[in-house]
């Protein structure tokens, strides 16, 4: 009784179970096997949520009597079984409480909600063959435009995924730019100065192709129709990445957009590799090329974002993340940020994560000391 | 009438081979007692020279040499050894050629032979050697009198590269590492004061770094480990002139946490930790190639 209150109680209070690249360390590859759309994030197929629930999470709150398949049959919508074949619901909300700069005086310490979305997806004909995903939620205000009224609901994503064969996909509407390793860290810089983060979705046609021994995504984009129309970023993006084996894939990306103040030209080779069972390595080194347009002045920077996964017990994680930016690859100024984390998959559509972050700049003109940052996510899917 | 005589003495002899083989594989079959077994492992096939391997009854008496070893090894009353598994495995390949019914199943021996042997590799310790190549970044501090004798502390943010390698004693489950490298590194110092303004680029940083970690595989091609680090660190500090650079945390120590990841014979090691009197952490990203 006590474990149906605790679920209820977390349920009551906050999230929706998401698949990460990590998993390749478990061989899974590909996101499309457990997400709707093929390049992850959003909603969880039947699949994934089974995954989730048997493979990932840990079981600690069922008894030794229940079967993992009955765990499994349970891993719909609220712990229900399936109760159509035609809508999938789900929740999802994460919840991040941030301290900057630990130890000194101008540290600092908030709590944000990053996300709370409901989403539907429609499978017609009671299949993934073609199916519409519609999500819509809350969305904290950008630190960039906090005086601003951008307003805190909306949608992250909307689309209609038309596969006709399982190697095949296309994918219209509104849904994250197809480019490098979508890692959930939000704060990380092959997603923060790539501006691919957590609310930068685009309108566009993805076209999905899934073959034994490669996967190739293109993603032509408009831009965001919420955004005015001189910001939006029109361009293409393209992934290519080679099955080497369940546990090896490498890949390369290149994003190319423009808007009427900016021109942006990305470019990244990646890795995702996987250790045992469950644990990983993922590595993204790539460049952007930056062009403002009324001042004609470009810059070039550099990324490298390396993570590596430890599982040490069903549920939980040991992680490293390192990182490397230079903003600009005619100057010395350099940024590390590096540090250890621990992620718990507590039971399906549970995840508790805490990372410590210490971030070194480097400058020929200064020794800054170091910033140390605390996160702790709470990321609730059902 | 010698004939006869010949008939009834091979009639004879083969009853015999057969009472006598009968009574062989039936106590065989009955013994219990671990004691037992061991003095009939020790007993069969010890001359292999003179073991007739076409002949049933020692086919059938290999198989009991092979099951009473691994239960004898499983019940941890002989000691495994590598020349151990390496005869019982022999016997395994044999026993291909065997024509035996089916109660003598070396399949299953062969699944059982395989468990044996992996748990027993997975906890034999080795020692093993690799070459690295790290990269490292620590902060450094140091304190500055000026030609007024007027004191300051100064900053540093040291990083470079850091080639060397070590050995490891370890089964698969845990074991021990020590490690040493030499870091040529490059620093930026700057002032930690509002009292004087200081600053220096691309100083000459040499230093040696000595590591023993205690290692732990919840995997078996991924570690976790802590770890003791050592340091001896040298800069080619300027002073201003008529003033001087105390440089006191010459020898430092510390501790850490890394992770590694290992394909095959090379992985990837990263670690955080701290050095004793120097500001902030340190971090190090290692690649290494194992030797055997």
């Amino acid at each position: 009784m006590y474990r149906i209150v605790l679920i209820l109680s977390i349920v009551l209070l906050s999230i929706n179970c998401y698949s990460y690249p990590n998993f390749i360390g478990h061989g899974y590859n590909s996101c499309i096997t457990c997400h709707y759309n093929p390049y992850g994030n959003g909603a969880l197929n039947d699949y994934g949520r089974a995954l989730s629930a048997t493979a990932i999470s840990d079981r600690w709150l069922h008894d030794s009597k229940t079967s993992e398949e009955k765990i499994a049959e349970n891993s719909g919508f609220l712990y229900m079984k399936a109760f159509n074949s035609w809508v999938r619901p789900s929740v999802n909300y994460r919840g991040l409480s941030l301290k900057r700069n630990l130890g000194k005086d101008t540290s600092t310490s908030q709590y944000i909600h990053m996300q709370a979305d409901v989403n539907t997806v429609i499978r017609f004909q009671g299949s993934d063959k073609y199916i519409a995903s519609v999500s819509y939620g809350y969305a904290p205000t950008p630190r960039a435009q906090k005086n601003e009224n951008v307003g805190n609901y909306r949608s992250r994503e909307h689309y209609i995924g038309l596969r006709p064969s399982s190697d095949f996909g296309i994918y219209i509407g509104m849904m994250d730019k197809v480019y490098g390793i979508r890692v959930p860290d939000h704060i990380a810089f092959s997603r923060s100065v790539t501006e691919l983060a957590q609310n930068d979705q685009t309108h566009g046609v993805l076209l999905h192709l899934n073959k034994e021994k490669y996967e190739v995504g293109v993603n032509g984009f408009v831009g965001s129709l919420y955004q005015s129309e001189d910001l939006r970023q029109k361009g293409f993006s393209t992934k290519v990445e080679y099955n080497y084996s369940n546990t090896a894939k490498p890949g390369v990306s290149l994003l190319k957009s423009s808007s009427e103040h900016v021109e942006n030209s990305l470019f990244s080779v990646h890795g995702k590799f996987g250790f045992s069972k469950g644990s990983s390595a993922l590595i993204e080194v790539g460049r952007k090329k930056q062009k403002i347009i009324t001042t004609q002045k470009e810059t070039e920077s550099l990324f490298v974002f390396l993570q590596n996964h430890i599982l040490l017990r069903r549920g939980t994680y040991f992680f490293m993340t390192g990182e490397y930016f230079q903003p600009n690859i005619e100057k010395e100024s350099e940024t590390f940020r590096f540090g250890p984390g621990l992620q718990y998959f507590l039971v399906q559509g549970v995840e508790l994560r805490v990372d410590l972050y210490n971030t070194k700049s480097f400058s020929p003109e200064a020794a800054t000391k170091d910033s140390w940052d605390f996160a702790g996510q709470i990321h609730l899917w059902f | 009438m010698v004939l006869r005589k010949l008939v009834i003495f091979t009639v004879l002899i083969f009853a015999e081979n057969l009472i006598a083989d009968t009574h062989s594989i039936n106590k065989l079959k009955n013994i219990k007692k671990l004691e037992n077994m061991l003095s009939i492992v020790n007993e069969i096939g010890a001359d292999s020279s003179k073991i007739d391997l076409t002949k049933e009854i020692n086919q059938i008496k290999y198989y009991y040499k092979l099951k009473f070893s691994l239960i004898l090894i499983r019940n941890k009353k002989i000691e495994s050894s590598e020349k151990l598994f390496s005869s019982l495995k022999s016997i395994i390949e044999e026993s291909d050629d065997f024509e035996l019914v089916d109660e003598y199943d070396f399949d299953e021996l062969n699944d059982i032979y395989e468990i044996e042997y992996d748990n027993w590799k997975k906890k034999k310790f080795n020692f093993e050697y690799f070459i690295s190549l790290a990269f490292y970044t620590w902060n450094y501090s140091l304190e500055l009198t000026d030609s007024n004798g007027q004191k300051a502390s100064l900053y540093a943010k040291e990083r470079g590269p850091c080639l060397g390698g070590g050995v490891r004693y370890l089964n698969a489950l845990w074991g021990g590492e020590s490690s040493l490298c030499y870091a040529y590194a490059t620093s930026t110092i700057g002032e930690d004061s509002k009292s004087i303004k200081y600053n220096q680029n691309s100083v000459p940083v040499d230093a040696f770094i000595w590591v023993s970690n205690l290692l732990w595989r919840p995997k078996d091609q991924v570690t976790l480990k802590i770890g003791l680090p050592i340091i001896y660190h040298n800069g080619d500090y300027s002073a201003p002139t008529g003033g001087y650079i105390d440089d006191s945390n010459t020898l430092s120590y510390g501790y850490q946490i890394a992770g590694e990841w290992q394909y095959k014979r090379t992985g990837l090691e990263m670690a955080i930790g701290k050095f004793q009197n120097y500001p902030s952490s340190y971090w190090s990203f290692k690649l290494f190639y194992l030797f055997d």
